[in-house]
């Protein structure tokens, strides 16, 4: 769902003049085409496909958020940010936390997860805005890496006892809860997929109003932005906490999936590497793109181990090909970039 | 509360490991002086030639820890020889593609070979089964404390090379033909600086400083785990940020203060449990006070170029 | 009307501007110079991208170096770039209402009426829902002058916004920018090589050279001005 559509639609509601208010086709075509996305994804795909698919899809669902989160930020604003697989652990553990320790509705403690990840993302946005994107880049990797160390730490919760909630006894374990309304698998898949629309719209809201011109211009030059009077900091923080808050919810949303023993995999250091990869391959300017790039990685991934080459193989070699196609993917961009004759 | 006698080991090993963070930020900052490009693959090549290394040395499941035999221990120099070659492959191949764009996206670049060889390394050796490469070494005592061999020799490897470094670059020719192409990379070249070839010599050299510090890495660490070793990059960035990718003395410094921080709140988490893996993130903790400091002054980017 | 108290840029061992003291009056005012006269660094000053060692720069009671550079914006203060800036992938219109929603005369009512009549100011206004990448070097200049005086500014900065164009739309350009104080109500600098561009909006001229205030009055006689030959030309022998 591009923002394009939408902001067509925003000065087609406003008071215009003859001549103003001209819509062109194409633009017309991204939210008819989100929305049978959406109604496909909840109705035709649970009945059409069985009970391993649906696990899968559930899967990109979750990661296409993320993914565009990342894609947003570095498409759209022009931030890459290495780090956003430390706000999906955020709202993951957050929203784990709380689902044993308190008795707040699901969806509540999801967005509590991401406001968490909110506050820890614009702690480090702060000072991190303000450098370059390079030095943003390697301190949002830095802190991936910490994150990494502290969810190591902290272990998911489990119904256990105290701050962390772990249980030690294999009795004590009890599995995460999900909502009273999603508790089969199918339901929260469809839970999941309303959750994923849910922020592609709120991230295309922003997109086509104000916020996205802004970054828009800051992508373009911040000089130039900071001459047009657009306060260059606080709408990169408001990117940044956009992006975390993204990420955040669909680490709440990804708890729910894994019914006992939540591992950090999903969270280290080389998930936060092979999201990147994941997100360019996809395309970062469309958020469509997040939705490519989960797909790749996801079930374009899992049907090639079911039918290609036997499976741990592919999960194994998946980062290289990841990688490969991040390289692909680098230089064509460079290539196109040079025919156009423009500065990449 | 430890006694001074008992931190003496945490201090020596924070001193062996500061000097890896050392000599890793020196390979960095020359190599993003000169090409402008961070080399985060720089772990995965390590790991890769550490593991080749301990295949040739004879490692197997039922030899984890291999000991050199006769002509195996031409691993050790392969070591060296596979990450410079690695390096330098992807300097001269790969990273002309992408010379034109900024330092970012040739940055991402090396995160594509990272992730490469980090597929290649899962599938041919299996991440659950330890591991580990040794030096031969002796441990002596000194003041009170054990000291061993592999320790010195980093110690006494990383100053060797930033007075080498820093030496190379103000007195040879090639060293200032490399300032020169930091500075500015068209004028060199318009000068008649052989661009490509010093930024090729920029590449192997970094890539003999990977050979070198994954052979002393492993004995370090006591292990040759996949993740530890790939991710080492991450600690070491610490160091050249706050050398702003521009100060060697101040990398080596900041390295070496970084591991000793590191390495000294080990005996804390005796007391603090969380300690013993919070220590683990003073480069990032390091890291983010240092963009606080230079952020103080906001730098203003003129569509993709900086204005300092 | 602008005040310029001895100005003084330094970078490293380069002095760029040097003591610069000058009163610009309202209108449309040219600053020329030969290269290197300091002309673009004034501009980034007082854009706030270049923090000067020293000096004041107030217009209408308000001290302008004491703001953030985007909140001189906000204020009023526009201004162009020689490598034109137009936003690639947004609309005319978003480009010039991007402009007027973050300024302190803007926000939300009247965006439309501000936009559209900055779009008929500049003669942009059947473009206006075209994507400016889709658009030529010489219609980008133009947005850029839409940019420039949407909504309330106050001041505004033109560096070589003729540069690449030929003569017609020079010659337009000169005559929407010598047009712009009384519509438009701002004080215009006008910083271009191209003398009869200078002549034909200002009223008004500045020269510096190296960073410092060479001349300064009726443009007519500060062309004529034999010091100011002599910057450009390096020579007193100079035809008239």
């Amino acid at each position: 769902m591009t923002a394009v559509a939408t902001r067509e639609a925003t000065l087609a509601a406003e008071p215009t003049h003859h001549g103003i208010a001209r819509v062109t086709k194409s633009q017309w075509f991204s939210p008819a085409a989100a929305v049978v996305m959406f109604l496909v994804a909840l109705f035709f795909i649970p009945a059409f496909f069985d009970s391993f698919w649906i696990a899968n899809f559930t899967q990109m669902a979750v990661f296409s958020i993320v993914a565009a989160s990342a894609g947003l930020l570095y498409g759209r604003v022009g931030l890459v940010s290495l780090g956003q697989v430390a706000s999906y652990g955020i709202g993951c553990w957050v929203t784990i936390r709380l689902s044993f320790g308190t008795p707040w509705p699901f969806p509540i403690i999801v967005i509590i997860g991401g406001l968490a990840a909110v506050l820890v993302g614009v702690l480090i946005g702060l000072p991190a805005l303000r450098v370059s994107g390079l030095y943003l880049a390697l301190v949002t990797l830095m802190l991936a890496a910490g994150m990494e160390i502290v969810l190591n730490n902290f272990k998911f919760a489990n119904g256990g006892p105290g701050f962390k909630g772990v249980a030690t006894s294999l009795s004590d374990i009890k599995p995460t809860r999900r909502p009273s309304f999603a508790l089969t698998d199918v339901t929260y898949y469809r839970f999941l997929v309303v959750g994923a629309f849910v922020m592609f719209i709120l991230a295309s809201l922003l997109l086509s109003r104000k916020p996205g011109r802004a970054w828009e211009s800051i992508r373009q030059s911040e000089a130039a932005a900071l001459a047009a009077g657009i306060d260059v900091t606080r709408y990169k923080l408001l990117a940044f906490a956009l992006a975390a808050f993204m990420a955040g919810v669909a680490g709440g949303l990804y708890a729910g999936t894994v019914p006992k023993g939540m591992s950090i995999d999903a969270f280290n250091r080389q998930s936060a590497i092979f999201l990147i990869a994941v997100v360019i391959m996809g395309g970062i300017y469309s958020l469509w793109g997040g939705l490519l790039g989960a797909f790749f990685a996801t079930c374009l991934l899992k049907f090639l181990t079911q039918n290609v080459i036997g499976h741990q193989f592919w999960t194994r070699f998946a980062l290289s090909l990841f990688g490969f196609g991040l390289l692909v993917n680098l230089i064509q961009s460079t290539r196109a970039a040079e025919k156009k004759g423009i500065q990449a | 509360m430890p006694g001074l006698g008992e931190f003496w080991p945490y201090i020596i090993q924070g001193l062996a490991f500061g000097a890896m963070y050392a000599v890793t930020g020196t390979g960095l900052v020359v190599l993003y002086q000169t090409t402008g490009v961070v080399n985060l693959a720089f772990g995965a090549i390590g790991c890769m030639g550490a593991h080749l290394a301990w295949s040739m040395l004879g490692g197997s499941l039922s030899k984890p820890t291999p000991h050199a035999e006769g002509w195996r221990i031409l691993a050790y120099p392969l070591l060296v020889v596979v990450c410079a070659g690695l390096t330098l492959a992807y300097g001269i191949c790969i990273a002309p593609l992408l010379a034109r764009r900024d330092p970012l996206v040739k940055s991402l670049g090396t995160l594509g070979l990272a992730l490469l060889l980090l597929g290649i390394m899962k599938e041919r050796w299996d991440t659950s089964k330890p591991r580990a490469i040794e030096l031969p070494s002796k441990k002596f005592t000194v003041a009170g404390g054990v000291v061993t061999t592999t320790q010195l020799v980093a110690l006494g490897f990383a100053i060797l090379v930033v007075v080498v470094v820093t030496i190379f670059l103000k007195q040879t020719a090639t060293g200032t033909a490399m300032r020169a192409i930091a500075n500015d990379r068209d004028v060199s070249s318009l000068l008649g600086v052989p661009t490509r070839r010093i930024e090729a010599l920029a590449w192997l050299g970094s890539g003999v400083i990977c050979g070198c510090v994954f052979l002393m890495l492993p004995p370090l660490f006591k292990s040759l785990d996949q993740g530890t070793l790939t991710w080492f990059i991450i600690g070491a960035l610490g160091g050249a940020i706050v050398g702003q990718f521009s100060s060697l003395t101040v990398t080596f410094f900041a390295s070496m203060a970084i591991g000793v921080i590191e390495s000294v709140l080990t005996p804390f988490s005796n007391n603090f449990q969380f300690m013993s893996d919070f220590r683990k993130m003073t480069p990032f903790i390091v890291a983010v006070a240092a963009i606080m400091w230079i952020s103080r002054r906001r730098t203003v980017v003129l569509a993709g170029r900086e204005m300092r | 009307m602008i005040d310029v108290v001895e100005l003084s840029v330094h970078f490293g061992g380069v002095v760029s501007l040097d003591q610069m003291t000058v009163q610009f009056p309202e209108g449309t005012c040219g600053l020329i110079g030969p290269n290197g006269a300091g002309k673009t660094t004034f501009f980034n000053v007082l854009s706030g991208f270049v923090r000067p060692r020293s000096g004041r720069i107030t217009a209408m009671g308000v001290d302008l170096l004491a703001m953030p550079s985007f909140k001189r914006a906000r204020w009023g203060l526009r201004r162009t770039f020689q490598t034109e800036q137009a936003i690639e992938k947004l609309t005319v219109f978003e480009n010039v209402a991007t402009v007027y929603e973050h300024s302190d005369t803007g926000g939300k009512s009247g965006r439309t009426a501000a936009v559209e009549e900055a779009l008929d100011f500049v003669g942009l206004t059947d473009q206006a829902q075209q994507t400016v990448r889709t658009m030529g070097a010489k219609e980008r200049r133009f947005i850029e002058v839409a940019r420039a005086v949407v909504g309330k500014p106050k001041i505004i900065m033109l560096d070589e916004p003729a540069a690449g164009l030929p003569d017609a739309e020079t010659a337009l350009l000169g005559r929407i920018i010598r047009s712009i104080p009384e519509r438009v109500g701002a004080t215009v600098i006008l910083v271009d090589h191209d003398m009869s561009l200078v002549q034909a909006c200002c009223d008004w001229t500045a020269v510096l050279d190296f960073g410092r205030l060479l001349a300064s009055g009726p443009t007519a006689e500060v062309l004529r001005d034999r010091n100011v030959m002599r910057a450009y030309l390096g020579t007193e022998e100079v035809a008239s």
